[in-house]
């Protein structure tokens, strides 16, 4: 199983009812690996605010630019969006509440990575 | 296939890049006539009084609307639920000639397969240009923040960056999500945050913070917890 796949599931269960919304879907899991760059980045740098509107700022931008392309071209590819929600549908009722709880544990342990990184 | 007695307007917009305005043809005014929609080579044929026509609301004549409607079916035909939008909002009389659209507005309310007119294809481009500039917008202000003294200033450009961030999961709020992050990645809340940062100040030095209420300064205090 591919969590980020299962992710992406979740989400578009919850966003993309109505499958008008999958920029929504691609925006909301790109947040997750998104915090862990910017976080990682600031903190195995160094940086600080007085350095960080230098070259680093433009860096950063990059980075997040790029991490939202790579999203956007896996999560549109309509071939495999398709498999991925064909491959989760079918989970039990057990398989879909523990999935919930790992996505709502995974969304809180982001907030908490936020405040107290 | 839909059936339905449902009367049509047939013409075609022109107009600059702005406004366009509705011009009809001699066949509009129709009455019940199947209706049906398909989508082929990069275009969208509309089934018509008996034949299928290309749909092209800017270079027709092709089917432009259809009046009245009994409202929008959930889950029914959503080329007849986009034009039912259509003339729900501007009411039945909107292809006069003097009614003057701006294209995204036509573009969007009708409902045509979008990606075969030159402005959908910059709309098209928009959308996700405008999701990652709120997603850049976000990581700017997760940066900040991790980086920052953890003020009254950093915890509220947090807020903005998250509530511009929840707004952008939802369909309807999107956009205001979307702007919102646009103008705090190049310091629309500043000020705010300025504001934040003098008030955490004030409360430092004397227990409370002021509020400007009914154009009257008033001193309101907090407890430490």
């Amino acid at each position: 199983m591919n969590p980020y796949y299962y992710l992406f599931y979740k989400l578009s269960r919850f966003l993309n009812k109505k499958g008008d919304n999958e920029w929504g879907v691609i925006y909301a899991v790109s947040l997750l690996p998104g915090i862990v760059l910017v976080i990682g980045y600031v903190r195995v740098l160094k940086i600080t605010p007085e350095i960080f509107d230098g070259g680093y700022k433009y860096s950063l931008i990059l980075l997040l630019v790029v991490l939202f392309i790579l999203n956007s071209v896996i999560f549109l590819n309509k071939k495999r969006v398709y498999r991925i929600m064909n491959r989760y549908k079918n989970e039990s009722e057990t398989q879909r509440k523990l999935g919930n709880a790992a996505v709502i544990v995974t969304a809180l342990l982001s907030l908490l990575f936020i405040l107290f990184a | 296939m839909v059936e339905g007695a449902y009367t049509f307007m047939a013409g075609y917009y022109t107009g600059d890049n702005n406004l366009y305005t509705w011009n009809s043809v001699a066949w509009n005014s129709h009455a019940g006539n199947e209706v049906d929609r398909e989508i082929v080579n990069n275009g969208v044929n509309v089934y018509y009084s008996g034949a299928w026509v290309r749909a092209n609301p800017f270079t027709g004549p092709t089917l432009g609307s259809s009046i009245p409607f009994s409202g929008r079916v959930e889950g029914g035909n959503s080329f007849l639920n986009s034009l039912n939008d259509f003339n729900t909002c501007f009411g039945a009389g909107l292809f006069g000639a003097d009614r003057t659209l701006s294209a995204t507005r036509i573009g969007r309310n009708i409902g045509f397969g979008l990606a075969y007119t030159p402005f959908a294809r910059v709309t098209n481009f928009v959308k996700p240009l405008g999701y990652g500039t709120s997603f850049v917008g976000f990581g700017i202000g997760i940066a900040r923040f991790t980086m920052s003294d953890y003020s009254w200033g950093d915890y509220g450009q947090l807020g903005v960056s998250f509530l511009s961030s929840g707004l952008s999961l939802g369909t309807v709020t999107a956009q205001f999500g979307i702007a919102l992050g646009a103008v705090d990645m190049f310091g629309g809340f500043n000020s705010f945050y300025n504001y934040l940062d003098e008030q955490e100040q004030f409360y430092n030095s004397t227990g409370g913070i002021m509020l400007q209420l009914n154009h009257f300064p008033v001193f309101i205090p907090i407890t430490k917890p």
